[in-house]
């Protein structure tokens, strides 16, 4: 979320970073603030919902009347409709990355980095992210200062800073 | 673009399927099959509806290759992370060690990506090779310590927390790094917030950002 509000300011973009990150908000039509916006995150949120289906599933008897899978197919079509197959192609690579990456930061108790708790003050008081369970692992998030996510050095060091190396 | 990934995944399939840091190929392919079958386990399933995942005590038994401990790191990863405890972790790694506890973390990472990019993309999903004969490496690095994480990781400040995650488990990280480097970082690039890629930065910024949502991330 923090790396969506930086590239955004970049590209001197609004972004509605409450709207992206509500799984609620996919129908299609949505006014987020970028290209195929409403495309990408209906393929995002079917693409995880078919992929973790005990998570989407949230305890249900899993005999909802919706199809997750052709729910999916519908999100694919109507995504390569507007970013074509190469697009497809990144927000599937983009959905799987971040499968992984979400299980090796949860499973192994990282903290947010200093830059991060700083960069990422704003957003988590926006969207309330410090109840979420994760935040008891990172310390010192009502230590460090918040200076709302704008430190005065370059583009390239504050992305450095943030998340230099994510490979 | 098609080209890189396909041939990342490969390279990660064939790591699963080899020795790793600490578990055997045998193991860590169990760790596969464990991570699809968390996906309709009614256990998993039951400890995802619960108010707190403490609220389910049934717990998964042993599997071919994986004692019944190891087995719950798999599940509970794969199936609710964003609800994971100190605690919780510290039980685990005190039954199975922590560098075995780091390496079935990594290894069901791994096959998550792997899988799921199968899902979102419409492609058929993997299959598993067989196992590669040998023995684990055992080497645990000598540049890794507390760094605020449950695990031991890189002491080297340069890299942000989640690049350093799995440097406990060479083996392992190596895999892992050259996924998420083809399907998301991509060297240098990374560094670009206006990248020329079939998506811009802001729209994969905006899926990776929604993708952490649904799984309850808070990092």
């Amino acid at each position: 979320m923090v790396l969506l509000r930086e590239s955004s300011r970049v590209l001197g973009q609004e972004i509605d970073v409450d709207a992206v990150v509500d799984g609620g908000r996919t129908a299609l039509g949505g006014d987020y603030g970028f290209p195929a916006a409403a495309e990408l995150l209906a393929f995002a949120s079917a693409a995880n919902r078919v992929a973790n289906p005990a998570m989407a599933a949230g305890g249900d008897d899993g005999s909802a009347t919706s199809d997750p899978t052709a729910i999916l197919a519908e999100a694919r079509r109507q995504l390569v409709a507007v970013v074509g197959p190469e697009g497809l192609l990144e927000a599937a690579a983009t959905v799987a990355a971040f499968n992984g990456l979400v299980r090796v930061a949860d499973g192994t108790g990282i903290e947010l980095d200093d830059a991060m708790i700083v960069a990422s003050a704003e957003v988590r008081a926006d969207l309330g992210l410090d109840a979420m369970t994760g935040s008891a692992n990172t310390r010192r998030l009502d230590v460090l200062p918040t200076a709302g996510g704008a430190p005065s050095e370059s583009t390239e060091g504050r992305v450095r800073s943030l998340f230099a190396d994510a490979g | 673009m098609g080209t890189w990934i396909d041939e990342a995944r490969r390279e990660a399939v064939e790591a699963v399927a080899r020795p790793g840091d600490w578990l055997t190929a045998a193991e860590r392919l169990d760790v596969w099959r464990e991570a699809r079958r968390a996906d309709h386990d009614p256990i998993d399933r039951a400890r995802r509806a619960a108010i707190t995942p403490a609220a389910v005590t049934d717990r998964h038994p042993a599997s071919g290759h994986l004692a019944a401990d190891a087995v719950d790191v798999v599940h509970r990863v794969a199936t609710d992370p964003g609800r994971l405890t100190r605690a919780w972790a510290d039980e685990r790694i005190a039954a199975l060690g922590v560098e075995t506890y780091t390496e079935l973390v990594g290894v069901t990472a791994i096959v998550r990506c792997l899988d799921t990019f199968a899902v979102a993309a419409g492609e058929e999903p993997v299959e598993p090779p067989p196992p590669v004969d040998g023995e684990p490496a055992r080497h645990r690095p000598d540049d890794v310590g507390d760094v605020g994480a449950w695990v031991p990781q890189s002491v080297d400040k340069t890299l942000a927390n989640v690049s350093r995650t799995l440097s406990l488990v060479p083996e392992t990280n190596r895999a892992w790094r050259g996924l998420v480097n083809a399907h998301y970082s991509r060297g240098d690039e990374f560094l670009d917030l206006n990248w020329d890629r079939s998506l811009t930065r802001v729209q994969v910024e905006a899926v990776a950002a929604r993708t952490t949502a649904e799984l309850d991330c808070f990092y």
